[in-house]
């Protein structure tokens, strides 16, 4: 029996059992950890920022339509990751949106990670009620293409139907959720949670980066935990670093200083008995 | 052609003073704080005499002025005290030059063509005296009234009568030459370096200049001193630009019985809207504010509401959609009984440049209609967006600042 067909039998059983992206025929994963700038693709899909990370999920990144949760504990890089997919989704014209529950959102540290601030929508409520209304009507009005939610840890288990109906909500309109689950969740919401998003991914911080005594970053390990799209179950490490001059640098360079403007007559003319 | 010019100095700080509940301090700084990225807009007289200047930043003006008190810019109120001016002055002649933006450099100054409005209106003198009656009670203070055979004549005359009606005799441009010569030279609109040039060359009036050769001011001080002197012989080749009239329509309804459910005005919305769009698009205008008024039953007083439109549009679905839900924020009290919706236009650009690398600014105008849709339902302050101050601040609060997305400057539809 030839080897051909009992791969291509393989093959089949495979995609059928995880889906047509599951299996790629490629060269291997690039070397290098660090987030990177990716050609201009179709806005179907919006990279993470990571390349072994897009190569772990099967479609090159986050799929339009798709809502996604990042679980994981403080300093574990999930929102430094959902600030990489915020800056890629606004590389490829997008309008995004950060629903801050959790009053922390930080905008030298999403500007330092690329995202465009003209372009982010930063909504902050009175409560986690309003917060869910807030997110349905920005995702109603359909301008808004990614949207970002920060979860704090005391959601009641009331908050998990009011969830369910966002996620499925977004997946209708074609827009991207990205949920940043604390560890500590509420059982029913855990479970919303996951029964809801198309792809979780867990991550862990696994050791600081140094570059002699300075800490210049951290290395985390992220778990496709799930994957609508792709097998589950995959993990691969990251780099998440910090700039070398501090979160501000990049801010700092983007900081412009106004011109000095001419006198023109009108206004002169005003003053010049003045 | 005859020109009679209006000037209010520091409009925006006069409106201030005239709707301040307390006395301001003598030092005013109008444009915002001192460690916003942002530009005087405005300053009281003696924070000017400290050197403070329009569109200087504001850390500058800190500097000179470190005592003034500084102060946002309403822009908004400057604006429409100034097109409720030009509106009354529209009743004059419709050949009036004015800006009613407050960024504009020209913001309170108004010129009208006056040529031939004598049998009209009276002569020079009746003319101005109902002018100023009219703009008295809409604006603080009285202008600098300068009329001209040139728009150069005008603003001087202005400057010259401090208050008083001055004004040059009819005649040509040695008319205007003859009135124009003793003044001094600093009132010609030259640069700094020009002015420097000029006096290092002992020039002191304008007549000095107009006598001088056109062939020496040119190659002396080139094309800007070629028109310095055409205005010093009394000749300003400027038109007078008329303002587009701002279109206004209106439509109403009387109810009867009376309605006092919001069903019911969201259908008669729904067909006022359509109504009035049609007819601005046929004028090829949008609407930039609606004005809902809705009178109630038992003699309670009329409900008005009032709401700026992010952009000039003439799109029924949206006008309803935003009004609707302006007017869900502040329902009525009682039944009412005749509904009235204004809506107030201008000329629509017409194309938009789009930035080549920034394919977002295709869709900041519905963007923004989302948002002060969203402002209306849950509050201002709700829906954000970020600014970067000083990254360099010590203290990390001083460093960003969120606004609400609604306010203009910083929404990307503005803040680009």
């Amino acid at each position: 029996m030839s080897a051909e067909p009992a791969l291509s039998s393989a093959l089949a059983r495979l995609e059928s059992r995880w889906g047509s992206a599951a299996v790629k025929v490629g060269v291997g994963l690039p070397s290098s950890d660090e987030p990177v700038e990716t050609d201009a693709q179709s806005d179907e899909v919006v990279s993470t920022g990571f390349a072994r990370l897009d190569a772990l999920l099967g479609t090159g990144g986050l799929p339009r339509g798709v809502s996604a949760s990042f679980r994981g504990g403080r300093s574990s890089g999930k929102t430094a990751l959902a600030l990489h997919c915020l800056a890629q989704a606004q590389a490829r014209g997008a309008i995004v949106a950060f629903l801050d529950l959790c009053r922390v959102f930080d905008p030298l540290e999403a500007e330092a990670r690329g995202v465009d601030l003209r372009w982010l929508l930063v909504c902050r409520p009175q409560d986690v009620d309003e917060g869910w209304a807030l997110a349905a009507a920005l995702v109603s009005g359909r301008q808004v293409d990614l949207i970002v939610i920060d979860l704090p840890t005391g959601l009641r288990a009331s908050h998990e139907s009011a969830l369910r109906r966002l996620a499925a909500h977004a997946r209708r309109s074609n827009v991207r959720m990205i949920v940043l689950e604390p560890m500590n969740l509420c059982a029913p919401v855990h479970g919303a949670l996951a029964e809801s998003v198309g792809l979780r991914l867990e991550l862990e911080q696994r050791a600081w980066l140094r570059a002699g005594r300075d800490i210049v970053g951290r290395q985390v390990t992220v778990n496709v935990a799930k994957n609508r799209f792709g097998p589950p179950g995959r993990q691969t490490d990251i780099e998440i670093r910090y700039l070398a001059d501090g979160e501000h640098g990049t801010a700092i360079e983007r900081f412009a200083t106004a011109d000095q403007p001419a006198i023109t007559d009108s206004y002169e003319l005003r003053t010049a008995i003045a | 052609m005859r020109l009679l010019y209006l000037d209010w100095p520091h409009l925006p700080y006069r409106l201030e003073v005239a709707r301040a509940s307390v006395p301001l301090p003598e030092l005013v700084v109008i444009g915002g704080q001192p460690w916003e990225p942002a530009s005087v807009l405005d300053a009281s007289p003696a924070a000017v005499r400290l050197g403070v200047r329009r569109d200087q930043p504001l850390g500058t003006a800190h500097r000179l002025a470190p005592e003034a008190h500084f102060m946002p810019a309403d822009r908004e109120l400057y604006r429409r005290m100034m097109e409720r001016a030009l509106d009354a002055l529209a009743a004059f002649t419709p050949g009036i030059e004015a800006d009613a933006d407050p960024d504009a450099r020209a913001f309170g100054q108004v010129l009208l063509g006056i040529e031939g409005l004598h049998r009209l209106w009276g002569d020079d003198e009746r003319l101005v005296g109902r002018v100023t009656d009219v703009v008295r009670g809409l604006l603080p203070t009285q202008p600098r009234i300068g009329i001209g055979n040139t728009r150069f004549g005008a603003q001087v005359a202005a400057v010259v009568g401090r208050g008083r009606l001055e004004k040059i005799a009819s005649g040509d441009a040695g008319v205007e030459a003859a009135y124009l010569a003793p003044l001094p030279i600093r009132l010609l609109p030259a640069d700094d370096e020009t002015r420097e040039r000029l006096r290092v060359f002992g020039l002191t009036s304008i007549g000095e200049l107009a006598a001088l050769a056109g062939s020496a001011v040119v190659a002396r001080f080139g094309a800007h001193g070629a028109m310095l002197h055409e205005l010093a012989q009394g000749r300003d080749g400027r038109p007078l630009r008329p303002r587009k009239p701002v279109q206004h329509l209106r439509a109403e309804a009387e109810l009867e019985p009376p309605v006092d459910t919001l069903d019911p005005l969201r259908f008669l919305l729904h067909n006022l809207c359509g109504a009035l769009c049609e007819q601005l698009s046929a004028r090829g205008a949008g609407a930039t504010r609606a004005l809902m008024t809705l009178e109630l039953e038992h003699g309670r007083g009329p409900l008005v509401l009032e709401q700026q439109l992010p952009e000039p549009a003439a799109a029924p679905d949206l006008l309803e959609r935003l009004l609707f839900a302006r007017l869900t924020g502040s329902p009525p009290t009682a039944p009412v009984t005749r509904f009235v919706l204004e809506l107030r236009g201008e000329q629509v650009a017409a194309g938009q440049q789009l930035g080549l690398f920034t394919p977002q600014l295709a869709r900041a105008g519905r963007l923004d209609w989302q948002l002060v849709g969203l402002a209306l339902r849950f509050g201002a302050d709700r829906v954000l967006r970020a600014r970067t101050l000083d990254p360099q601040q010590i203290v990390p609060e001083s460093r960003t600042e969120l606004v609400p997305a609604t306010s203009a400057p910083g929404a990307p539809a503005a803040s680009l």
